[in-house]
């Protein structure tokens, strides 16, 4: 059995109307609208929405179509086969992939990879990604060590969980950017980028 | 440990080795090459670093045919979701309705 928790910060572009529309299709059981009356940070929209989870596990994930659906049965599948405590979706591995970046935001994209590899050595191919299912506990805990926001936040989350001796699984998904709305990746995202990879490599 | 801790102790450690083999009586040629041994190392993660990130992007996964699939299924979305009443229906651009000739 499932549900969907939506954190929306009231976004001034229908979202909550179509929500409702979908609650009295699907139920309001099924689907959780928790928003908050501003535009907080991720981390603690996670939190949030934590307090609403009623299920075991917990996937994290998009909803601007970048992140589809139908991987959610195979990171289940894979939590199950190896029981692991976080598994991960992977945009670096084959059969996954990236849709919609040019060249620059590719070599930005690999550049970044690289950087947090070497400093950091975390054992998973794509430490920025946000298309994640995690044990509810695990997910509570590693979000109330977490410091850093953005980009930074979901490194963060993975190293938080090599230190606490968590176990990492991966899954290969598709992601197809800009759909809906364009991903931002501008000056300031790069030397916040930087700031919290400095950060993280020299607190952990 | 922290990485930074020991980062710096294995430097330390490097440093200190080549301190004395720097010390050691070598050939003219032999004492070169071991003062330039650290300038090489640093070149050679420069060019490999690069090397590494180049061949990356060059294999980068993508995934056409993922959003190829995307675009059907957002449509056929659509169409349930105005059955049910969810979405409203989609304007059509009906040239008849146009005013005037």
């Amino acid at each position: 059995s499932f549900e969907i928790v939506i954190v929306d910060d009231n976004s001034p572009d229908g979202t909550q109307d179509v929500i409702k529309r979908l609650q009295k299709v699907y139920g309001d059981d099924r689907i959780k609208l928790r928003g908050r009356s501003g535009k907080l940070g991720l981390g603690s929209a996670y939190m949030h929405g934590l307090q609403f989870v009623s299920g075991e596990y917990v996937i994290i994930m998009d909803a601007d179509m970048s992140h589809h659906p139908k991987f959610i049965p195979e990171m289940i599948a894979e939590q199950e086969r190896s029981g692991a405590d976080i598994v991960t979706g992977t945009r670096y591995v084959q059969p996954g992939g990236v849709h919609g970046w040019d060249l620059r935001r590719k070599l930005t994209s690999r550049v970044a990879n690289y950087l947090a590899a070497t400093l950091l050595s975390p054992g998973v191919s794509d430490l920025t990604g946000s298309f994640r299912l995690y044990r509810k506990d695990v997910l509570k805990t590693l979000v109330s060590q977490a410091v850093s926001k953005g980009y930074v936040f979901q490194m963060e989350m993975i190293i938080r969980a090599r230190q606490n001796g968590f176990s990492i699984a991966e899954v290969p998904v598709t992601f197809v950017d800009r759909v809906y709305g364009a991903s931002k990746l501008g000056g300031s995202e790069i030397v916040g980028y930087l700031k919290g990879l400095i950060y993280l490599f020299l607190t952990t | 440990m922290l990485r930074i801790v020991r980062l710096i102790l294995w430097s330390m450690l490097f440093v200190a080795i080549w301190a004395v083999a720097l010390q050691l009586k070598w050939s003219e040629s032999t004492q070169w090459v071991i003062q330039m041994v650290p300038l090489w190392m640093l070149v050679s993660f420069g060019f490999f670093s690069l090397g590494k990130i180049g061949m990356s992007v060059a294999v980068f996964p993508t995934c056409l045919d993922a959003a190829l699939d995307l675009q059907k299924e957002i449509s056929q979305a659509r169409v349930e979701l105005e059955k049910n009443g969810v979405l409203e229906p989609t304007k059509t651009n009906n040239m008849m309705d146009k005013k005037g000739k």
